[in-house]
């Protein structure tokens, strides 16, 4: 590989190729565009490399994920990406199998190495804490992601540009209780219904938080109904459990007829509905539809959810408990089956089980060709961000672009991809606009600083005038605030207050300006007794809260081409941007009589 | 099929088929022909043979090893690959050099079609040679306005809405459909012969039913013939102007399968849109949205459409039947559900012609000729320009993206040239 890198050196210049040799980049994901970007970082002669995945190689990885093959199936995705690669690399490679947000392997002090950190995530949750990381550290930070022909990188500069959570995003849909237990209108309520709350019910571990807090709906027949039909799905678990395959009529008798019967008596429900209708005795003839992108007929419906539900019934001794998986065929067939089976109740289209697949496992469309344009743009964007191009003035964060990949089917129309400048930080954004910095702290101060006198100090440093309350930002937990002080003679180390929690400070008095809210990293070190950061706190005007309007407005012209795209690197992971199904994404309203929706007691279809 | 599964999300398992059938040619040994083909082997192109044209090359890209993706690699045979007879087994070539013996060749030989692209240093450039038009019946455009003729109904639909409106008792849960059906039946009555329905009239007159039926309360149905009015004032008896297009092309001389096949249902097309029956409309797509009603209420509506479609589609069979027989039903399904959306590119037909447009002084002409030159110097430092990755992993990206939507018919690939001028991080989609 002399020869490539020779290339780089005269292509960047010598200077800049030392600076590249001598800087170490992160690069979280190993999937579709962290594979083809691992590649890249790799023959563009990086000093050094760390790369972190904490999950394995699936089969539908292959179709892009080009550094695996089918023998590393349910292998780590670290690991194996940097063992395929390993023979042309003259970096220092490093592999980690574990979650970018465990503080324990990855406390904010190790960020702090890189010269730049690469996102190639295919999650919400990853990409914020990421985001947040690089606001603490003021480190460049490349964002991307793709689903199908589409994709987006965004390189964020802390201080400088928007960060990732400057914009709203897309977050994942829900749906009041009582929509998914009592009164479905589309078929995405049966798959939740199925998945969340029956399989759950049945042969999860964790059973259903469904059914627990606000059901929103306020008629207590219904209530009742919700809670009764939790206990008596416990009588069903049991029956499960104990394998015994002919009670398996009883459960269909029992879900599919008996509680619709029972949802049928609360009058209330069925005004402005259209009313259910309970199953029709249906005879079990064994007879499947080996079609998966067909819909069954009811009776194929009935059929397979027996066998599936047989197939789930001898594997729960051995393996305890199971949770919904859609490459699991046993569970799959289960949630496909059960959800059609009630959308023929209720008179809602079915559908196949190709398609049940993709909404409930949250599947987003992904192939090799956009990760290769994606990770390519990465790449580049990176060695415009650390200023290393040859001949190049130094560019400004603002002078920067993000790139989007406009709409496979929009080609002809002059704009492949549209890359405007970066936006400037929104000033109410709840992630970039306030002040942050890393507190030390040694475990001897943990033991022996109370709340209280942590609170004074922070009041003292930074000049907070009036009262504060403080958070605990990992948990959401409240420590204090000017009407909860039961904590305040706690010391630090009982309020499980340790290295990695983030607290949040923020100014309550009552004033026109007040000071900025500021978190504050725990970093747990030796030497330090209780060392708080040096930073600046600056006082800002207090906006009165209105409903947003003219905020943001920098950065409507960067989400204008398209809403934030995740890379699909189809797993485990629990927040990617659900699609919507055929119905509700088209610009109509759902179908038939929905009467009243309930802003609260929501599911979420994770 | 689950490593493809989610592609197949995307195009299909017909599209995937097509995919897994078809035979590509990757012409040249660079990391960038290398890069292309592994995003081609990948999604699983079944035949992907590579020619070397530089031995060198070879050697260096042990990075890649082909015997895992199954490609067949050749050497460059000027002689053996100077007839058109070489070529024409593959569906489609790629040719990423700009060296002279290659270039030479395909001035001279009929191929089949060819994606022409390379980079150099930042800059790269792809586009799409063909000599003959490149047909897309699924388009699969982003929004689509739902297929439901109210501007002009035809004779099945008119009598269909008529006696369901007969049969009606109560308005207050029709679907919107069948109010804007109802609203203009009523406005026109006030109208004098061949006066035309404006939206103000239409809207008007869907507040005057809400307000018998329901004066207090806004009901979620009529909400949405309010939303949806401008689907009953669409004048839908004008052919989309793609279609139009299409149908101008449905005689020129085709050797591509799949052309063929298309041009065949464009013939259908033209004599169903003169028959009588249709009265000029393209089939129905027999496909209606979501819409706030009564269950009955809507399936007979959805009934109606889906049952008017499956006779258009009959019909249109028995059109294409009478001249020739190898086009399955399916197909045609397929064909009338999307015609609506059909569209045609005429790419660059010669390499000739391109290479002509070279020669002007423009900002794209001119790196697309520094490009390609840089594949011609057999010096060292030049040939080398060619290996800065980040710039060859997007530019490659981009060929093979275009490739596949080449291949499958499906999306409508670049009309006819990218050029990407890394530096300034800008890429523009030009027409030679």
């Amino acid at each position: 590989m002399s020869d490539t890198s020779s290339v780089n050196q005269r292509l960047l210049g010598s200077e800049n190729y030392q600076k590249l040799r001598n800087s170490g980049v992160l690069l979280v994901g190993a999937g579709g565009i962290g594979c083809e970007l691992l590649k890249n970082l790799v023959l563009m002669g990086f000093g050094s490399i760390d790369i972190v995945d904490l999950d394995t190689i699936d089969l539908s990885n292959l179709n892009r994920q080009f550094l695996f093959r089918h023998r590393d199936i349910k292998q780590p995705k670290s690991t194996t990406a940097i063992k395929a690669i390993q023979h042309v690399s003259n970096s220092k490679l490093t592999a980690h199998t574990a979650n970018i947000m465990d503080v324990e392997t990855f406390p904010l002090s190790w960020f702090d190495q890189f010269a730049i950190i690469f996102n190639a995530l295919d999650n919400l949750e990853a990409r914020r804490y990421v985001n947040q990381m690089a606001q603490f550290l003021h480190k460049p930070l490349l964002e991307s992601g793709t689903a199908g022909f589409d994709g987006y990188i965004q390189p964020i500069i802390p201080g400088s540009t928007e960060c990732f959570d400057c914009t709203t995003k897309e977050t994942p849909k829900t749906f009041p209780v009582c929509t998914i237990r009592s009164t479905p209108s589309q078929p995405i309520h049966c798959i939740v219904w199925a998945k969340n709350f029956l399989f759950a019910q049945l042969f999860a571990s964790s059973g259903s938080t469904i059914g627990d807090g606000d059901l929103g709906t306020d008629n207590p027949e219904e209530i009742k109904r919700i809670q009764q039909e939790t206990n008596e799905l416990l009588e069903l678990q049991e029956y499960v459990r104990a394998g015994d395959e002919s009670k398996i009529p009883e459960i269909i008798k029992k879900i599919f007829v008996q509680d619709i019967q029972k949802l049928l008596a609360i009058e209330e429900l069925w005004k402005t509905r259209e009313k259910p209708v309970p199953l029709p005795d249906i005879e079990v003839d064994g007879i499947v539809n080996t079609d998966l992108s067909s819909v069954w007929t009811i009776q194929e419906q009935v059929n397979a959810f027996v066998l599936s539900t047989q197939r789930l019934m001898k594997r729960l001794p051995e393996e305890g408990q199971i949770e919904f998986d859609k490459d699991d065929q046993d569970t799959l067939e289960f949630v496909t089956t059960a959800a059609n089976i009630r959308a023929h109740i209720f008179k809602l289209p079915l559908k196949s089980l190709f398609d049940i697949k993709q909404i409930a496992g949250n599947i987003i469309p992904a192939i090799a060709t956009t990760n290769a344009i994606i990770s390519g743009l990465s790449a580049l964007a990176s060695l415009r961000v650390l200023n290393l191009i040859k001949n190049q003035p130094e560019a400004k964060a603002q002078e920067l672009n993000m790139a989007f990949t406009s709409k496979a089917s929009n080609i002809s129309s002059n704009r492949y991809i549209s890359n405007p400048q970066l936006a400037h930080p929104n000033p109410k954004c709840p992630v970039c606009s306030i002040a942050r910095g890393v507190l030390h702290v040694s475990q001897e101060a943990l033991k022996t600083t109370t709340l209280s006198e942590l609170i004074q100090k922070i009041q003292e440093k930074y000049r907070f005038e009036g009262e504060v309350s403080i958070l605990d930002k990992s948990t959401q937990r409240l420590l204090a605030d000017y009407d909860f002080e039961d904590l305040l003679d706690k010391t630090l180390a009982e309020l499980n207050l340790k290295h990695g929690i983030i607290l949040s400070i923020s100014d309550e008095s009552v004033a026109d300006e007040v000071r900025c809210t500021t978190e504050f990293y725990l970093d747990e070190v030796k030497d330090a007794q209780l060392r708080l950061p040096n930073i600046e706190v600056p006082l800002v005007k207090v906006i009165p809260s209105t409903e947003e309007t003219d905020d943001a407005v920098g950065a409507i012209e960067s989400t204008a081409s398209g809403e934030i795209i995740l890379d699909a690197l189809e797993d485990k992971n629990e927040k990617k941007r659900p699609l919507e199904d055929e119905e509700s994404s088209s610009s109509l309203p759902p179908s038939k009589k929905s009467a009243t929706t309930h802003d609260e007691g929501v599911v979420i279809l994770d | 099929m689950d490593k493809f599964d989610r592609q197949v999300r995307i195009w299909g398992t017909h599209g995937q088929h097509i995919i897994e059938t078809s035979h590509v040619c990757v012409v040249g040994s660079s990391p960038f022909a290398f890069e292309i083909v592994k995003n081609l082997a990948l999604p699983g192109i079944g035949c992907l043979t590579m020619i070397a044209t530089n031995s060198r090359d070879l050697e260096q890209n042990q990075f890649w090893n082909m015997k895992t993706w199954n490609v067949t690699q050749i050497d460059w045979n000027a002689e053996k690959m100077g007839s058109d007879v070489f070529w024409s087994d593959f569906e489609l070539i790629i040719i990423t050099t700009g060296q002279n013996d290659v270039l030479k060749v395909f001035r001279q030989i009929k191929s089949p079609p060819v994606l022409l692209c390379s980079t150099s240093g930042q800059n790269g450039f792809v586009t799409f040679l063909s000599g003959e038009p490149h047909f897309v019946v699924e388009s699969h455009p982003e929004h689509t306005i739902p297929d439901l003729r109210l501007g002009a109904l035809r004779s099945d639909l008119s009598q269909f809405y008529s006696e369901f409106l007969k049969n009606t008792v109560c308005i207050s849960d029709l679907p919107f459909a069948a109010l804007l059906y109802h609203a203009c039946e009523n406005v026109l009555k006030e109208k004098k012969p061949h006066q035309v329905i404006n939206r103000h009239d239409l809207k008007d007159q869907i507040n005057v039913l809400q307000n018998k039926v329901s004066p207090n309360t806004q009901l979620p149905n009529f909400f949405e013939a309010l939303r949806f009015a401008h689907l009953a004032l669409e004048r839908t008896e004008t052919l989309p102007e793609n279609v139009i297009r299409c149908l101008a092309l449905k005689d020129v001389s085709c050797q591509i399968p799949f052309n063929q096949n298309v041009q065949t249902l464009l013939r259908a097309l033209s004599s169903f849109l003169d028959t009588p029956y249709s009265e000029g409309q393209l089939p129905l797509a027999g496909i209606i949205p979501d819409m706030e009603s009564s269950y009955e209420m809507y399936t007979a509506l959805r009934n109606a459409y889906s049952g008017a479609a499956e006779n258009d589609v009959k019909i249109f069979h028995n059109l294409v039947s009478s001249e020739v027989s190898h086009i399955e039903i399916d197909q045609v399904k397929s064909f009338c559900r999307n015609c609506r959306h059909i569209n045609v590119i005429e790419p660059i037909g010669k390499l000739g012609d391109f290479e002509s447009v070279l020669n002007d002084e423009t900002t794209d002409s001119t790196i697309i000729k520094n490009v390609l030159h840089s594949c011609l110097s057999e010096a060292l430092k030049k040939e080398d320009k060619r290996r800065f990755y980040p710039c060859i992993s997007f530019v490659a990206g981009i060929a093979a993206q275009e490739a596949i939507k080449v291949l499958t018919h499906q999306f409508l690939p670049l009309h006819n040239t990218l050029v990407y001028e890394g530096e300034l991080g800008r890429l523009r989609s030009i027409k030679i």
